[in-house]
């Protein structure tokens, strides 16, 4: 008989959960994180919240597999099985995974009663699933559903995916529901009920209410070191024909159908009804399942491994005995039992089918699972059948950032193909190899796989691999600012896409031809970037668009044309995040976190630069992009950690090779050296670059190297070959400079170029305009600068507490709020804060939303009543 | 996990009063910066209530500014610190 599982010391949970509900419910979505160790109780939790509200709202509720590699989107599958309506039919008509988001999004949003949406055992969560929760993540406020994500915390070390996901929820609709264990009283009742002795129970338990009522139904002497030893002990008592089947349904992940167990047991008679008395598992439509996967755990580990393959054979041929071809979300299932039974044969039929079915619905890290199990048993497949599991692993572990295992793959299939004959094939993983290389931030190894794609391939009939090494071969002289010879072969590419009438690589084509004309300082480059983004948007081609976002956003941002550079940088994120191209988005969050940077948005620039450092296992090229921003705002804000990120940066920098890489981290280390005091530091570090920089005439990197050089005391190039604000501070003209960085939206850099001049008022000006920027260094250094003037009176600085905002505006949009009174529209805000006009319309609704009115009009109404403008908007002052 | 002193100012002084709103606000904050990684050790007041002294574990001082503009609190200055004890050498 089992133990009552009442539940203890939950009601504040549950009435925080009511509470989120009824916010839900009133069109304000929310989100609860439940979290606690196994055995805690979240289920416990969530079922008797569930039924507690079972009749005022709808209810969703998923689980996510325990199996080796999760199926895809399998708590979605868990909710369209017990919906009627259109989820189902679109899953099984293997509709798109957007479609599939959008129509469950759909159904949230309807003002039906309200909905709780549960997904369960996020721990396990397949790739696709997460996108899922980023997906309805973002939305949930739009929504009238509660949303409510369980994990076991232990399960989750510091680089599981499942963090990254949980970072991005928005904030404001988050609220946290940790479980702990039950009090000793609590342990104490409940042993009572048993009229067990619980000496030490809460001691070994720490409350666990999983391990306490195993102990409990134990009914052993003492209490058993582990919850393992409780649940083998409380086993330990059936008859063999019930051990059986106990042992049977162990193998089989979350829960196994009655059906499938008599098939694979043969007979159950007797032995289930034993078992279901026991209290071990408990039955329910049709399906068994063991009261808490702890408990299964328990039992399959105890298998000895023969034991455990005969019973994975025998559940794999109870599955295979109900059809011919398995349904797709069936494979993975199938495949967990086939690796368990150790059977090759069946592994080989059944993961390459789950990878490809898995990858369409963008679970690409499970793809790469099962990819990697079937390379595993393929020993004996012939050289063809290998080496194509192979680059489909490669091209999967490009795709989820695993360059490392990717170049691996890819280097076994090009053996294979050369010892085939096909030069091809073995022509197209050398471009592949040449490509993750580079990711990989190892120069050297690109150019060289690059050279021997194109011999290999330059050797069969021009075809659509040899346009695409031709593209890859651009590229790395683009990267090398050599861009006349980048445009050579952009233009022998596109001329042969064009023949081919391939879209996909005339849009890589004209991307380089783009990047190499605009590092010659050539003015159509911009239109032909532009073009390549059209043409890649137009036909859908997700790698193109990627691409194409990412060299304008970096382009922009060296040329300092921010606002081109946030638009190409805004939309291009929205469009990865929205298509999960998870390389992509992280490469552009590194460029924009270099735009907030020269743009004097500290907290924005870290939090994009966070995306990628807090993300160990990122490949070097990406981190590099963001830690040169993360120790440049470290540095300007005068917090620790500069030197090493930047440090850190510079290495791999020159490990790099590349120009585009090395300057940004040596003006940024040279400007931490300066900001320390330390000037001929700063003109070192800049000057043992400055040749290589000139060498490739690019004025921004001159100009950003010249810079240091000049405050450093050293000897700068000639302003002519340097950028223009560079250049005119070169000349003497600080008021020039001040005002075309200010023209060009970089606040920090134009209170230093004021700084150059010896008036104290116009250093007074730039001491303010830094200490509103919180750039203490720099303001410091101003504030022994005026002293040196014989200076008197030197602001004391913002020492004021950031005071709470009256109506809880971010800073954002008080900038925004003061934008509409002067009586901008979107477009001309989105010019002067440098955002899209996307995002201020965000922060419009934002702003209506908190200040409760309906109309920007009554917006600046409210505003003005409530003395929530500055007095003088400081544009107009400035003039 | 790096420690760090940080210093603020309050120019209308710092009052957290010695009763069960005081501690909620103090639990507030703690429930806030977890959230972030970020412990808060403990906090030296001056006299006058005007400035104080933090001292945090926390993965970045990222962190740090993040949870302290959830938290409403100002930051002048984030500085690395380890532990000097003047009675190891005992």
């Amino acid at each position: 008989m089992a133990v009552a599982t009442e539940l203890l010391e939950r009601d504040s949970q549950l009435a925080e959960l009511a509470r989120l509900l009824e916010s839900a419910r009133g069109g304000e979505g929310r989100i609860a994180l439940v979290s606690g160790e196994a055995g805690i109780g979240k289920t416990a939790l969530l079922t008797r919240f569930t039924r507690l509200h079972a009749r005022e709202a709808r209810l969703f509720w998923g689980a996510c597999d325990p199996l080796s590699t999760p199926r895809p989107l399998a708590p979605l599958l868990d909710i369209a099985w017990t919906q009627s309506g259109q989820l189902a039919g679109r899953l099984t008509a293997g509709a798109s995974r957007e479609t599939i988001f959008q129509t469950l999004f759909e159904e949230l949003r309807s003002p039906k009663p309200a909905a709780i949406v549960v997904i369960e055992d996020l721990h396990w969560a397949d790739e696709a699933t997460l996108d899922l929760v980023k997906f309805l993540g973002r939305r949930a406020q739009r929504t009238t559903a509660l949303l409510v994500l369980s994990w076991r915390d232990e399960s989750i070390g510091a680089d599981h995916p499942l963090r990254t996901s949980i970072g991005e929820l928005p904030r404001e609709v988050v609220a946290r529901i940790p479980l702990r264990g039950l009090s000793p009283a609590a342990v104490e009742s409940l042993g009572a009920r048993t009229q067990r002795n619980t000496e030490g129970l809460h001691a070994a338990t720490n409350g666990n209410p999983f391990f306490v009522t195993e102990v409990l139904a134990s009914e052993a002497p003492g209490v058993p070191p582990t919850v393992r030893d409780a649940v083998l002990a409380r086993a330990a008592r059936l008859r063999p024909l019930a051990r059986e089947l106990c042992e049977l349904a162990s193998v089989v992940p979350s829960r196994v159908e009655l059906s499938l167990l008599e098939a694979a047991a043969g007979t159950t008679f007797g032995a289930l009804d034993e078992l279901l008395g026991s209290g071990i598992v408990s039955a329910q439509d049709g399906s068994l399942a063991f009261r808490h996967e702890l408990g299964r755990r328990a039992i399959e580990d105890a298998l000895p491994p023969l034991r455990s393959r005969e019973l994975h054979s025998r559940v794999l041929l109870a599955l295979r005995a109900r059809g011919e071809e398995p349904e797709p979300e069936q494979l993975a299932r199938l495949v967990h039992h086939a690796a368990g039974a150790g059977d090759s044969a069946s592994v080989l039929r059944l993961a390459p089918a789950a990878a490809e079915h898995a990858s369409r619905l963008g679970a690409h890290r499970e793809a790469e699972a099962h990819l990697s199990l079937a390379l595993r048993h393929a020993a004996e497949l012939p050289p063809r059948r290998r080496a194509e599991l192979l680059e489909a692993r490669a091209c999967e572990c490009y795709l989820i950032d695993r360059m490392q295992d990717g170049m691996e793959s890819c280097s076994a299939a090009r053996a294979l193909w050369s010892r085939i004959g096909d030069r091809i094939r073995e022509g197209n993983c050398l471009c592949w190899l040449s490509r993750m290389a580079w990711y990989s931030a190892r120069t050297e190894d690109a150019r060289r796989y690059c050279d021997l794609a194109v011999e290999a391939l330059e050797t069969s009939a021009p075809g659509p691999e040899l346009a695409m090494a031709w593209v890859t071969r651009a590229a790395l002289h683009c990267s090398a600012a050599n861009a006349a010879s980048a445009i050579a072969f952009a233009e022998k590419a596109l001329e042969l896409a064009r023949a081919l009438r391939n879209a996909e690589i005339e849009a890589h084509a004209l991307n380089m031809l783009g990047m190499a004309r605009v590092q010659l300082a050539d003015e159509r480059g911009w239109d032909v970037l532009e073009e390549s983004l059209r043409l890649s948007l137009e036909h859908g081609l997700q790698d193109a668009a990627g691409r194409a976002h990412a060299n304008l956003g970096m382009l922009a941002v060296e040329e300092r044309r921010h606002e081109l550079a946030a638009k190409a940088l805004d939309e291009g994120i929205a469009y990865a995040t929205g298509r999960d191209l998870g390389t992509r988005r992280i490469c552009l969050y590194g460029w924009r976190a270099r735009l907030m940077a020269e743009t004097g948005r500290w907290a924005e620039a870290v939090e994009d630069a966070a995306h990628i450092v807090d993300n160990p296992g990122c490949s070097p090229l990406f981190r590099l992009t963001a830690l040169t921003p993360l120790g440049l705002t470290r540095a300007r804000r005068g917090d620790p950690g500069a030197r090493e990120a930047l440090d850190e940066a510079l290495e791999l920098a020159r490990q790099s090779g590349e120009l585009e890489r090395i300057v940004p981290a040596t003006a940024a280390k040279a400007e931490l050296l300066w900001l320390s005091g330390d000037e001929a530091g700063a003109a070192a570090e800049a000057s043992a670059l400055i040749e290589r920089a000139r060498q490739a005439r690019r004025p921004s990197y001159v100009g950003d190297l010249a810079v240091w050089i000049w405050r450093g005391g050293g000897q700068p190039p000639p302003p002519e070959e340097c950028a223009r604000p560079v250049a005119l501070l070169l000349q003497g003209d600080w008021r020039g400079a001040a005002a075309e960085f200010k023209r060009l939206g970089c606040p920090y850099q134009a209170a230093l170029a004021c700084a150059e001049s010896d008036d104290p008022d116009a250093i007074r000006s730039a001491l303010e305009a830094l200490d509103e920027l919180e750039a203490r260094p720099a303001a410091a250094r101003l504030r022994r600068r005026l002293a040196e003037l014989g200076v008197r009176a030197i602001p004391r600085g913002r020492r004021a507490a950031r005071r709470e905002h009256p109506f809880d505006l971010t800073a954002r949009e008080q900038e925004v709020l003061e934008a509409l009174s002067l009586g901008l529209s979107n477009g001309e805000i989105a010019t002067r804060l440098f955002v899209s006009p996307k995002t201020v319309d965000h922060h419009v609704s934002a702003i209506l939303g908190k200040l409760d009115v309906s109309s920007r009009g009554a917006a600046v109404a409210k505003a003005r009543e409530n003395r929530l403008l500055s007095p003088a908007p400081r544009e107009t002052s400035a003039k | 996990m790096p420690r760090y002193l940080v210093e603020r100012s309050f120019p209308d002084g710092l009052s957290i009063p010695m009763d069960a709103s005081g501690e909620k606000t103090c639990l507030g904050v703690v429930t806030r910066n977890s959230e972030d990684g970020v412990t808060w050790v403990q906090s030296f007041v001056s006299e006058d209530k005007l400035r104080s002294f933090c001292i945090y574990d926390a993965p970045s001082p990222e962190a740090i500014r993040r949870t302290a503009a959830r938290n409403k609190l100002p930051v002048d200055r984030i500085t690395q610190v380890r532990v000097l004890d003047p009675y190891f050498y005992r």
